[in-house]
């Protein structure tokens, strides 16, 4: 009896120092303000009403390249925008980490790419990387119209760097939209992220 | 100095081509040697043998293990073998843990070999040469990641009696250091709605070190262990990954840092927090 009291009270102890960072799905989505790269303002709350797409993103990472190299991103965003969806990408590398953009090259890249996201972000602190818990590049969140985390981990069930294999994963992010907007609970609300880490 | 792949080159050609700015331009260099390997240069059917590939790594990269952590891919290795071939699993050495900030990534440095168990049937005509191809895709990660992919062949005569290759030595050492099971050692696992509390008994005073879950998500990689000993036991409690659920059995491995080398245990979870526990003899 004493053990399992002394193994109880090591648990609360332990427990009690278990504070991970990161956005839950089913809580309050870490609020944020930023500039993004065309020198404009923003805040997630700017978006209440609407559903959000967080995408974290580094130009060098395989896993990301894999997403732009034939338009596969491009695509995604481009259709769900145009169902009203507010989709950021977020660089979180600090300046002098492979992958960091100056908001020009940025720019540039965005124009050779064609891409298609309401919001660039260079997160050059980390703040919004680390609120979120991004741990990889892609990493994807998906939050409600009521500022809520609908969804947080990886773009889709294929973690490879093969864009071969998009066309026949499960795409997590539209899925859990299609979910939410049906009025339904969205079945796999969180999985672990792949791709390459963020270069806070 | 690195053996290039032809394989590899039209992945550079498609990221040449998007390249566009100066952050993009830095392509790093981070080609592996690497090679298939086998513990004999002549197999005899029915008698096992080893084979596999072989990475020499650049300095400073890495390549990950079958659980690379918070990112990174695990190397994958594809059989292409006669009909009345079997390859086991592959068996992978104990991992290193290697830390970048908050996060954590599991792989290895250096020399890295992967082998499985090969073993030929009875039925195979004597004196036919065997020719095991073996696909493998792989990414490899410094500040930057690369992935890499290629086709070897590893081509052995048949004789009455195996002998061994030149790299037997590299293969039987690195098969001595593989993670072990210590029947003595058992572990357990209470679950809350967000943490894991993880008991290890049988160590005998021996104190543990990281433990590196072989499936993906079930806690951070990131997240430092704190080991309490109770007794005989040895505690520690983890806060939960994403996995969900999570499983009745996982395998995982256990660094003894003093023994310098690495278990193999399975963590059997417990479902019944108070009653399901029982109480174990010093």
């Amino acid at each position: 009896m004493k053990r399992q009291i002394g193994v109880l009270t090591l648990l609360a102890v332990i427990g009690a120092k278990l504070v991970l960072g990161g956005a839950v799905p089913g809580q309050d989505a870490p609020a944020f303000q930023a500039v993004d790269i065309e020198g404009k303002s923003i805040a997630l709350s700017d978006f209440k009403g609407k559903y959000v797409v967080l995408e974290w993103f580094n130009p060098g990472c395989p896993f990301v390249r894999k997403w732009y190299q034939n338009g596969d991103m491009q695509k995604l965003q481009r259709e769900l925008t145009s169902q009203g969806v507010v989709w950021i990408t977020i660089n979180s590398g600090a300046p002098g980490k492979p992958g960091h953009l100056t908001p020009v090259q940025w720019k540039e890249l965005v124009v050779k790419n064609n891409s298609a996201a309401t919001h660039y972000v260079a997160d050059e602190k980390g703040d919004i990387g680390r609120a979120y818990g991004a741990q990889t590049t892609p990493h994807m969140f998906l939050i409600g119209p009521d500022g809520k985390l609908l969804y947080a981990g990886a773009i889709d069930n294929k973690p490879s760097t093969d864009p071969g294999d998009i066309a026949g994963a499960t795409n997590y992010v539209r899925r859990a939209l299609e979910e939410a907007k049906a009025g339904k609970p969205v079945s796999v609300p969180q999985t672990k992220p792949y791709g390459c880490s963020v270069k806070y | 100095m690195w053996t290039r792949y032809s394989c590899c080159s039209l992945w550079l050609v498609l990221a040449m081509a998007t390249v566009v700015s100066a952050a993009e331009i830095a392509l790093p260099v981070a080609e592996p040697i690497v090679e298939g390997v086998s513990s004999v240069s002549e197999f005899a059917p029915g008698a096992p043998f080893y084979a596999g590939v072989r990475w020499r790594l650049p300095e400073g990269w890495h390549l990950y293990w079958q659980n690379p952590g918070d990112s990174g891919m695990a190397p994958q290795i594809e059989w292409i073998v006669p009909s009345n071939v079997q390859v086991g699993a592959v068996l992978w050495p104990a991992p290193s843990r290697f830390k970048n900030g908050e996060y954590a990534t599991f792989g290895y440095t250096g020399t890295v070999m992967l082998v499985a168990p090969v073993i030929v049937g009875d039925t195979w005509p004597s004196g036919r040469e065997l020719e095991l191809k073996i696909a493998t895709r792989w990414l490899l990660c410094a500040d930057t990641c690369v992935p890499g992919s290629t086709q070897l062949t590893v081509t052995l005569r048949c004789a009455p009696q195996p002998s061994p290759s030149t790299n037997a030595p590299a293969v039987y050492a690195m098969l001595r250091r593989l993670p072990r099971r210590w029947p003595q050692i058992t572990a357990s696992v209470e679950l809350s709605p967000t943490s894991a509390w993880i008991r290890v008994m049988g160590l005998n005073g021996v104190r543990p070190g990281y433990l590196y879950p072989r499936d993906e998500g079930l806690w951070p990689a990131g997240y430092d262990l704190t080991w309490n000993s109770i007794g005989q036991e040895w505690h520690t409690v983890v806060p939960l990954g994403p996995r969900r659920p999570w499983p009745e059995r996982v395998q995982a491995v256990l660094e003894l840092p003093e023994r310098t080398t690495a278990v193999m245990i399975d963590i059997i979870t417990n479902r019944d927090i108070v009653s399901g526990r029982k109480e174990s003899s010093p």
